[in-house]
């Protein structure tokens, strides 16, 4: 769960609990949760709180239709690639018309 | 993805910037799950009506979507924050960016079914037709008990297909994916309709698939099957349930698995107000309801969520004067879920029997529940 308008995780029981998503590469494996998940991350773009671009394991429905309307650029991990070959802090490289994803190590 | 020639012109702006925005989400989906093309749908159902569930953002996004937008297919739309003959208790604050909200949606065409149970209101159409449900419960219970096909929508991707009559052609509209891989086996029986949503609520959670079979159970009634539905699409991605096994792993459900989840979702031992929906009523819990009560009376309030139109239905046979006789209130054009009628400010906790009222209670409204069946709500709470 996160706040739109800063882009703050409010999940407490999230790892990435505090954090601002604004301008981050954000990394996660699919959505679960309410029909109405894809406004709140259409939400974070109309407040300049968006994320630069989302990576997902395999994106969802919730999460396609959110950056969709939100345009913010949204790729898959390529096949056989593990979502913890990203690690946290590390700089990231999203092309998403070209479907590349360079991460700096 | 394969488009037409008109879905192309409509994507590049052709057809205005709606008709575009609407294009590019059911493409970004459609490319997300490897959908070869588009097919035409039935029904939209659409989500994202209740101010509580957009906030801000929402209102503006509508109002400019749908300066032009209108529907292309019959579009049903959900529950809004409250009753619009019971304005007692919401801010102007909160009924001004709700009127707003409506305001689009009907300028948009849509059916102001305020609903989360459409399938209890309107013509079903044939098995087998491609329909966008964003309503959970609504389309694992259209999937599962009446065979209609679609996926858990978003509620911009219903809406998207609301606008062009269209959704992609993947994952549960397809039929490989309505095959369950996974089965869950009850080793108790059923016997309340709690046990069928803890039963949903379960399989949402430990199944990664879009589909799982059910084993060894009998063919659900509607509050059951409502229940169950409710309950999945809480908890996970499925979207569908088949009644029967599976050719591959089987789950357990027992009573440990089941007591689990009633101590994760009963936070309160007791609670101030009884809530009855998530989903709202229909005909049949009106009656069994009616039944129960027998002339008593509840010990404490009672809010009781159903449409519009099935309370009308009801009080034209009856119904609604003999279960408002026994304290009980109805509450129409809204739900449990995120209500601003449910508050911490005024409850602690509340009585519910609905396992999703119990999740988006604790969660979203920060209210406490007493998660009990219905038999057991009015054996406790009426004399």
């Amino acid at each position: 769960m996160i706040d739109p308008k800063t882009g703050t995780v409010t999940d407490q029981k999230h790892e990435l609990y505090g954090k601002s998503l604004r301008g981050a590469v954000l990394a996660f494996p699919f959505a679960i949760g309410s029909s109405v998940g894809a406004y709140a991350i259409y939400s974070m773009r109309e407040y300049a709180a968006a994320p630069n671009a989302i990576i997902c394991a395999k994106a969802d429905i919730t999460t396609a239709s959110g950056c969709a309307a939100g345009k913010i650029p949204l790729v898959d991990l390529p096949e056989g690639t593990q979502l913890s070959s990203i690690i946290q802090g590390s700089l990231v490289n999203v092309e998403a018309d070209l479907g590349r994803i360079v991460v700096k190590v | 993805m394969q488009l037409t020639r008109s879905e192309d012109d409509a994507l590049s702006g052709k057809h205005g910037e709606s008709l575009a925005s609407a294009y590019r989400i059911l493409v970004a989906i459609g490319e997300a799950t490897h959908a070869e093309r588009l097919v035409p749908i039935k029904w939209a159902h659409v989500s994202g009506v209740n101010y509580n569930t957009i906030g801000d953002a929402g209102v503006r996004f509508l109002e400019h979507f749908t300066a032009s937008a209108r529907v292309a297919v019959r579009t049903t739309i959900n529950p809004m924050g409250y009753d619009r003959t019971r304005l007692e208790g919401i801010s102007e604050k909160f009924m001004e960016k709700q009127r707003s909200i409506t305001n689009s949606y009907e300028k948009m065409g849509v059916t102001p079914s305020f609903t989360c149970t459409p399938y209890e209101i309107f013509d079903i159409p044939e098995r087998g037709s491609p329909v966008s449900f964003a309503e959970s419960n609504a389309a694992v219970f259209s999937n599962s008990v009446l065979g209609l096909m679609t996926n858990k929508e978003s509620a911009l991707s219903a809406l998207a297909s609301s606008v062009t009559a269209k959704a992609p052609l993947s994952d549960l509209r397809a039929s490989e994916a309505r095959n369950p891989r996974v089965a869950i086996k009850p080793d108790f029986a059923l016997e309340t309709e709690l046990d069928y949503g803890l039963l949903g609520y379960f399989a949402g959670r430990v199944v990664k698939e879009s589909c799982v079979a059910l084993e060894g159970i009998d063919s659900p009634s509607t509050m059951q099957g409502k229940a169950l539905s409710a309950g999945m699409g809480t908890s996970g991605s499925c979207g569908m349930f088949t009644l029967g096994d599976a050719n591959g792993e089987r789950i357990s459900f027992g009573r440990k698995e089941a007591r689990g989840l009633i101590d994760e979702l009963s936070t309160a031992d007791d609670g101030d107000l009884i809530t009855l929906g998530s989903p709202q009523l229909g005909m049949g819990e009106l009656e069994l309801l009616s039944r129960l009560l027998d002339g008593k009376k509840f010990t404490k309030p009672c809010m009781i969520f159903c449409s519009r139109a099935i309370h009308d239905q009801a009080a034209k046979l009856g119904l609604t004067d003999s279960i408002q006789r026994s304290g009980a209130e109805f509450i129409c054009d809204s739900c449990t879920c995120l209500t601003p009628y449910v508050s911490k400010t005024q409850h602690d906790a509340v009585i519910a029997n609905s396992v999703k009222a119990a999740y988006y209670l604790n969660n979203s409204n920060k209210v406490g529940v007493a998660l009990k069946d219905l038999h057991t709500i009015v054996g406790e709470y009426s004399q």
